[in-house]
């Protein structure tokens, strides 16, 4: 009790900041520049952006390193940040159809308009530690560019921005479920008003975009493994650059600049009911800033499943996944339980106590014979 | 070096943008005009992690001006290191006066307490609140408590009470005891001790409430109808601590900390409101609150 | 058409927030704004401004009943709220003197959503706290109130009161009023008050 019952709350709090600032500093190791968090660590930079709900890359790098690693908590600084900002305008919906496409794969079909473009991932790679990384040199570096590009024949290097989308092919063949009849399409922003339940779609999608990956990663899982309504096939599962364009006063459409993303369309099958007559094909959507393949899949499992699933399971129930997976608030919370709760406890304390209190006044002629009883014993 | 001039954000007064904090005054406005009943708010980030006091932070950044003096309380200690961060925060972005003197100040954000000073027409007190509902103990969904608080059907609370009240003889609440607000609405005090909902009741302060994580805000005007929820023969009673004295000042008519010692077994009590305990210490004039429960504790103490 | 330049958009709004909380908090009490460097439109006292430049912007919209039109691009300009069907009004400006029926029209919210009501602000010749000749005495309880309170007002129609009443009958669905007058006085009546008056 000392930081309280002793008034140094301002000194402990002063000195706890410098502490904690020297864990970061006490090894005198190089300066980490913004550069370098930003280019080698894409994927955690990326996964702060989405949780952090702004798209920017040097700040989700600054933040990464104020915080010492912690991507929940960098995420939290940027949320924090994007908070002050003016909100100017509203962009026009982007087309993931026109998305310069690093990574294209669908579980679905076996060949897909365009083909199927594995792109930068490690999924058929082995997760063994590489020790080469160890002592990687600037001249490893510039070996390697050098040797990449020297495969490259920029001959043949084709822009191949647009293709078809899977889903599309379903929809031509009348195999998609019709949108359901009260699908409520009003578009909310989560960030100027407290939501109510049960939400829009608008809401579900937002909510999931910025929400924390594990939590996410727990619930789609639950679903999959029996807890919600089981196992969905990706349709298909992109990664690239989707450019933005505003409205100007005029209303001439501006392009300002692209952004990454990932976006999975999951396939479902929607549960059949007795009025049902036929089994249709229904889409789970997924789409997160950066590239964050995981988050995507889950969400667009959510998505779905908080739209048509069966209401019993958690990972279906919309309050229930958007309030316990929205990073900054759980985090928050979970931690303030380190404050002082004696106030509260005391409170608590005295309650208790009256009682137990109470329960012994009861029983207390049961007490005497008692009492009486192992005395006799005792002699 | 323009690109260290890309990071340096320079902060609004009070941090919020005004357009934020004109929706949290018309809210609060109508909360005021509402008393008891949860309205909610947009409630944005802030640099405060949730649950540590964004809403109260909320209201006060709202409404604070030039001419404030702003003091702010944890647990009843102006010197709790998150009151001191809190207090740290607002002092920055709007270089407001500060105290520790109950007496002195005009806004008041507080933690789970209610100063044991009496508050006056002129200062307006602010609530952290972690859980506005106080029907989510009984009923988890928002849409329902909603609906619960619209048709004035508090059926189910009432049972839980009542049920309590059967299985350990008393209403077990501690702190954030539910109470009925201008014969209206049930309303989660925050986790105050039982020992300052009366002076919630017939008050001569604002008092004004914020929950940012759960984005609601809520106002008790001055002069309203504040009562515990009790039965005709369960009726609601503060703590007592009459069989104590603080062991700095032997006061006793006040919020006690209870303090285990170093040997592990003795206890001693100190009056836990930390700016009360210095005036009685200085031999300070204090005014305290009155109510009827406090009354009847005075007059026990003086029969002994 | 006038974009006000004197007015300070941080901390006029804020201390003139303060003084209209308090009022409401606080029914029949009567507070000035103190000295007014806003040049409103004709039918619309300056203290009327205020109160629409502390409250309203683009997230709101407001209706104004007589010199409607000069008084919405007023706000608008001003505030960027925009005007609307007195229905869907979240503000709601009139006189004193006009035709209580409109205040029949007003949104009262909703029981779920009581909030989602909405203000009027009434512009009335004279606001004592004292008995003055020719005005009507008005009697306040409630919450906020000490037991009861009593205010003279110049320039207020039996039937707009009436309204108010009719459109608060039904707690906690109702308006809550914002009294204005010629020099810079302000007083509230939130819908929980149960007034009468002479």
């Amino acid at each position: 009790m000392a930081y309280v019952s002793v008034k140094g709350g301002a000194d402990a709090i002063a000195n706890a900041k410098e502490l904690v600032e020297y864990y970061r500093l006490k090894h005198r190791t190089k300066p980490l520049e913004i550069k370098q968090l930003q280019s080698q660590f894409r994927l955690g930079i990326d996964k702060i952006m989405g949780e952090g709900s702004l798209y920017a890359p040097e700040y989700a790098a600054l933040a990464f390193k104020q915080m010492e690693g912690d991507v929940l908590e960098a995420a939290f600084v940027l949320r924090a940040f994007r908070a002050t900002l003016q909100r100017r305008y509203y962009s026009e919906i982007i087309n993931t159809r026109d998305m310069l496409i690093r990574r294209k794969i669908s579980s679905s079909f076996r060949e897909v308009p365009g083909g199927q473009v594995l792109g930068p991932t490690r999924d058929y790679t082995q997760r063994l530690i590489d020790s080469s990384k160890y002592n990687e040199s600037m001249e490893d570096i510039d070996k390697f560019l050098k040797e990449f590009d020297g495969k490259i024949d920029k001959k043949k290097l084709v822009e191949i921005t647009t293709f078809n989308k899977v889903i599309d092919l379903l929809r031509a063949e009348g195999l998609l479920m019709p949108a359901e009849a009260h699908y409520d399409k009003t578009v909310k922003d989560v960030t100027l008003e407290a939501i109510k339940f049960p939400a829009p779609r608008s809401v579900t999608l937002q909510m999931l975009a910025r929400a924390e990956t594990g939590g996410v990663l727990a619930l789609a899982y639950s679903s999959m493994r029996g807890f919600g309504d089981g196992h969905g096939t990706i349709g298909e599962l992109r990664y690239g650059s989707v450019k933005i364009h505003i409205s100007d006063p005029k209303g001439r459409k501006r392009y300002i600049g692209s952004i990454n993303v990932t976006e999975c369309e999951m396939i479902t099958k929607i549960n059949t009911t007795k009025e049902a007559k036929i089994p249709y094909f229904a889409i789970g959507y997924g789409l997160v800033f950066g590239h964050n393949e995981t988050k995507a899949i889950c969400m667009s499992i959510l998505e779905r499943g908080i739209r048509t699933g069966k209401k019993e399971n958690p990972s279906n129930n919309q309050e229930f996944v958007l309030y316990h997976t929205e990073g900054v608030e759980s985090t928050g919370f979970t931690n303030h339980l380190k404050l002082p709760h004696y106030v509260t406890f005391q409170s608590g304390l005295n309650n208790l106590r009256e009682s137990v209190k109470r329960n012994v006044d009861a029983n207390e002629e049961k007490m005497k014979v008692y009492r009486e009883m192992s005395k006799q014993f005792q002699k | 070096m323009i690109e260290n001039k890309k990071f340096n954000t320079s902060y609004n007064y009070a941090f919020i943008d005004e357009t934020t904090k004109k929706e949290i005054r018309r809210k609060l406005l109508k909360a005021v005009c509402i008393p008891g009943y949860q309205v909610p708010y947009s409630s944005p980030e802030m640099p405060i992690a949730r649950g540590w006091g964004t809403g109260g932070l909320h209201v006060t950044l709202a409404i604070i001006g030039k001419s404030d003096t702003l003091k702010m309380i944890d647990q009843g200690s102006d010197a709790s290191v998150n009151a001191c961060n809190l207090r740290d925060f607002i002092h920055m972005t709007t270089d407001c006066a500060t105290t520790y003197d109950t007496v002195e100040a005009t806004i008041i954000q507080t933690r789970h307490r209610i100063t044991e000073e009496k508050l006056t027409d002129k200062q307006i007190m602010v609530f952290q609140v972690p859980q506005p509902e106080p029907l989510r103990m009984v009923e988890r969904y928002e849409y329902k408590t909603r609906q619960m608080h619209a048709e004035s059907d508090y059926a189910k609370m009432w049972l839980t009470l009542y049920e309590a009240f059967v299985k350990w003889g008393a209403v077990m609440h501690g702190a954030d005891y539910p109470v009925m607000v201008n014969n209206r609405y049930i309303m989660a005090p925050s986790p105050i001790p039982r020992w300052d909902i009366p002076n919630l009741n017939n008050a001569e302060c604002l008092y004004l409430f914020g929950a940012g994580r759960e984005k609601r805000l809520y106002a008790v005007p001055p002069h309203t109808k504040v009562e515990p929820l009790e039965f005709e023969d369960v009726k609601f009673h503060i703590e007592d601590f009459s069989d104590v004295k603080c062991a700095s000042s032997g006061y006793n008519i006040a919020y006690m900390d209870e303090m285990f010692q170093d040997d592990g077994v003795s206890k001693k009590f100190y009056v836990n409101d930390s700016n009360f305990l210095d005036k009685l210490l200085e031999k300070k004039k204090v005014i305290q609150h009155s109510n009827k429960y406090l009354n009847k504790i005075k007059d026990a103490l003086q029969r002994k | 058409m006038i974009r006000e330049v004197n007015y300070n958009e941080i901390f006029d709004a804020q201390v003139h927030f303060r003084i209209i909380l308090d009022c409401m908090a606080r029914p029949g009490k009567v507070n000035n704004f103190g000295k007014i460097t806003v040049h409103s439109p004709d039918n619309l006292h300056p203290a009327s401004a205020l109160v629409a430049f502390a409250l309203l912007n683009r997230d709101v919209s407001f209706y104004a009943n007589k010199n409607n039109s000069e008084i919405a691009e007023y706000f608008i300009v001003n505030t960027y709220s925009k005007p609307s069907a007195i229905k869907n009004a979240d503000f709601v400006f009139i006189n004193g003197t006009d035709d209580g029926k409109i205040l029949l029209e007003t949104n009262t919210g909703l029981l779920e959503y009581p909030e989602k009501s909405a203000t009027v602000i009434i512009d009335v010749d004279n606001i004592y706290d004292v008995p003055k000749d020719q005005t009507h005495e008005i009697i306040l309880k409630g919450p906020g109130v000490e037991s009861e309170k009593r205010v003279y007002i110049r320039n207020i129609s039996d039937h707009i009161l009436q309204s108010v009443k009719e459109q608060n009958a039904e707690y906690p669905l109702g308006i809550d009023v914002i009294l204005t007058d010629s020099v810079g006085n302000v007083m509230c009546i939130p819908r929980t008050n149960n007034f009468s008056w002479n």
